[in-house]
């Protein structure tokens, strides 16, 4: 009975193993309403988070957080996220691959 | 019930199928989740679900079958853009992420046997049901206004549709000279910003157009969020005074006007409450005198949409309270409320508010339907950028998290921007702000 269960069940929930949320994609996507779902925007005024290299974001957001790099709202937005968060965030645009 | 770590183990060994929920035990029953409302909140809601997971069947109740959004709107009245610029198809939604979509309105249903009832006569069961249906206009609340009186001569247009075009209309026609009135509604309401945003491009567009214009905003309320950013706009663009309250912190260049400003608001302390209004002769009667109107534009009072009411979700207060971590609805199991309709912890009635809370309730619902614990530390973002002027940008930028379980903060300290913004970054806001139409439309619909 259960031998022929297991593969029903997996066929019905294969992708749902996937859609654990990798580690900071709940933060990443908070980005999104503005920068585009998954970071992905097309010539628009704000920069495209997806396939930011790593270190670039997060050097981005600790200069919006010291206030070197001169923002409209990022400064504002960055103090809602700890270290680990930018660079779990970092780690999910980076692993983005552009259209 | 596991939590992530654990699901994720369970699933890498292979014991998942017993800790999977006894329904998808059975061949071929996929979970079925109806969204009821197909604007910002359950659009975003029914697209995060589908990048979540294919395999979830969503269906979207929708009456309209194109979205009209509000965000924006106002730059209609002004003639910025046209009523055309505000519609939103569904395509997307249906092609790209296989949304399913339902042209019907919801009439009412029996939540405690996961149904709804549609205008067609046809019922809709659910596993999980999400509910963003926006607001109701409390219209008679208002004393001599009603639903009647602002489809022909006293619009709202706080839902797009035919009042915010009469609107625009009345604003054209307005005689040299004219008055222009506003009545501010009470807290809370949808978009905080949006009613000293519209009473600021209307005084704009008066300036080039019927520069003799006065533009009155009367008020029940003494501030508002972005007050002092959109004072010192309004006190560099249209001569405005700005009280006493507002001036600690006031960069040097304001100034003191001797002529009246075109603009005026009149607040609650100064007696802006509006006790009645005579729609013939478009007499607004408040606390502090009367006025008869050119144009008259009266955003009323506020609550959850009607359905909202009609399912039993909603409170006394007119909203519906959710439990923070997930928004699922604190009357009914399986139903999760979303966007403006929810009492929504500390996020604001925005679109911004409604789409971050639509990707936090999607992971939610996966996690329920897989048998996971929601995520414990969910976090919301909200930023509602206004405009003073059509190149002068400000905005409200927050990020709201959880403690002590069900008490919501904002972590960030500072939410608006500088008094001491240079007149670039002042000017970049607003580019932003026409940006954020375009991006943001993109991430809930597209
Ligand atoms: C002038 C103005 C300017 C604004 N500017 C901004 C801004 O700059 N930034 C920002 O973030 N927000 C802004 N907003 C606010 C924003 O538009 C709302 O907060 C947002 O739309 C709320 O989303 P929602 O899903 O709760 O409701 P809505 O987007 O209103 O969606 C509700 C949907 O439910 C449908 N519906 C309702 N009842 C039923 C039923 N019984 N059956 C079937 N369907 C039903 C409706 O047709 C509608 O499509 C602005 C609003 C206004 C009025």
């Amino acid at each position: 009975m259960k031998k022929a269960l297991i593969p029903i069940v997996l066929g019905l929930f294969a992708e749902s193993v996937l859609a654990v949320p990798m580690a900071g994609e709940m933060a990443a996507q908070s980005c999104a309403a503005c920068h585009g779902t998954q970071g992905k925007l097309s010539a628009e005024s704000y920069p495209e988070l997806a396939a930011m290299p790593k270190q670039q974001f997060i050097q981005a957001m600790s200069d919006f957080k010291s206030g070197k790099r001169a923002s409209t709202l990022m400064s504002k937005v960055v103090e809602g996220f700890t270290a680990e968060e930018i660079a779990e965030m970092a780690d999910y645009f980076a692993a983005q691959k552009l259209d | 019930m596991m939590n992530r770590r654990q699901f994720l183990t369970a699933a890498a060994f292979g014991t998942l199928a017993l800790a999977l929920p006894a329904r998808s035990l059975f061949a071929g029953v996929q979970p079925h989740v109806v969204v009821l409302g197909g604007g910002v909140g359950g659009a975003t809601f029914a697209k995060y679900l589908k990048m979540q997971d294919r395999n979830v069947r969503v269906t979207v109740i929708e009456k309209n079958p194109t979205y009209m959004r509000p965000y924006g709107s106002t730059e209609v009245i002004t003639g910025h853009i046209g009523m055309k610029d505000l519609e939103v198809g569904y395509d997307v939604l249906k092609n790209k992420y296989g949304v399913e979509f339902v042209f019907d309105r919801v009439t009412g249903g029996d939540l405690d046997k996961r149904s709804l009832k549609l205008a067609s006569g046809t019922t809709m069961t659910y596993d999980k049901l999400v509910v963003s249906p926006g607001i109701e206009l409390m219209y008679d609340k208002v004393e001599g206004y009603s639903e009647a009186v602002a489809n022909t001569d006293i619009p709202s247009a706080w839902i797009p549709g035919k009042q915010t075009q009469l609107l625009a209309d009345q604003l054209k026609a307005m005689p040299q000279g004219g008055t222009f009135v506003m009545v501010a509604p009470p807290n809370p309401y949808r978009c905080p910003p949006g009613p000293y945003e519209r009473a600021a491009l209307v005084t704009e567009w008066c300036e080039k157009h019927n520069p003799t214009a006065k533009i009155i905003i009367l008020d029940p309320k003494n501030e508002f969020v972005t007050d002092k950013n959109m004072l010192l706009g309004w006190n560099r663009l249209y001569n405005f005074n700005i009280s006493a309250e507002f001036m600690e912190g006031m960069p040097s260049d304001v100034k003191i006007h001797n002529t009246p400003s075109k603009l005026e608001w009149i607040r609650a302390k100064d007696g802006g409450k509006v006790k009645s209004i005579d729609a013939n002769s478009k007499t607004v009667t408040f606390e502090g005198g009367s006025i008869k109107a050119d144009v008259l534009n009266i955003i009323p009072p506020q609550r959850a949409g009607k359905i909202a009411q009609d399912l039993g979700l909603s409170d006394d207060k007119g909203w519906c309270p959710v439990n923070l971590t997930d928004f699922a609805s604190n009357h009914f199991k399986d139903v999760y409320v979303l966007g403006d309709a929810t009492h929504g912890g500390m996020t604001p009635k925005s679109g911004f508010s409604a789409n971050s809370q639509a990707k936090v309730t999607a992971m939610a619902v996966i996690d329920a339907l897989a048998g996971r614990e929601p995520n414990e530390n969910p976090v919301w973002e909200n930023t509602c950028y206004a405009l003073a002027g059509s190149d002068y940008g400000l905005f409200v930028a927050d990020v709201f998290r959880l403690k002590e379980g069900n008490v919501m903060y904002r972590v960030n300290p500072d939410r608006y921007p500088s008094l001491h913004q240079t007149p670039a970054q002042i000017r970049l806001g607003a580019v932003y702000q026409q940006t954020w139409m375009r991006t943001f439309t993109q991430d809930c619909f597209a």
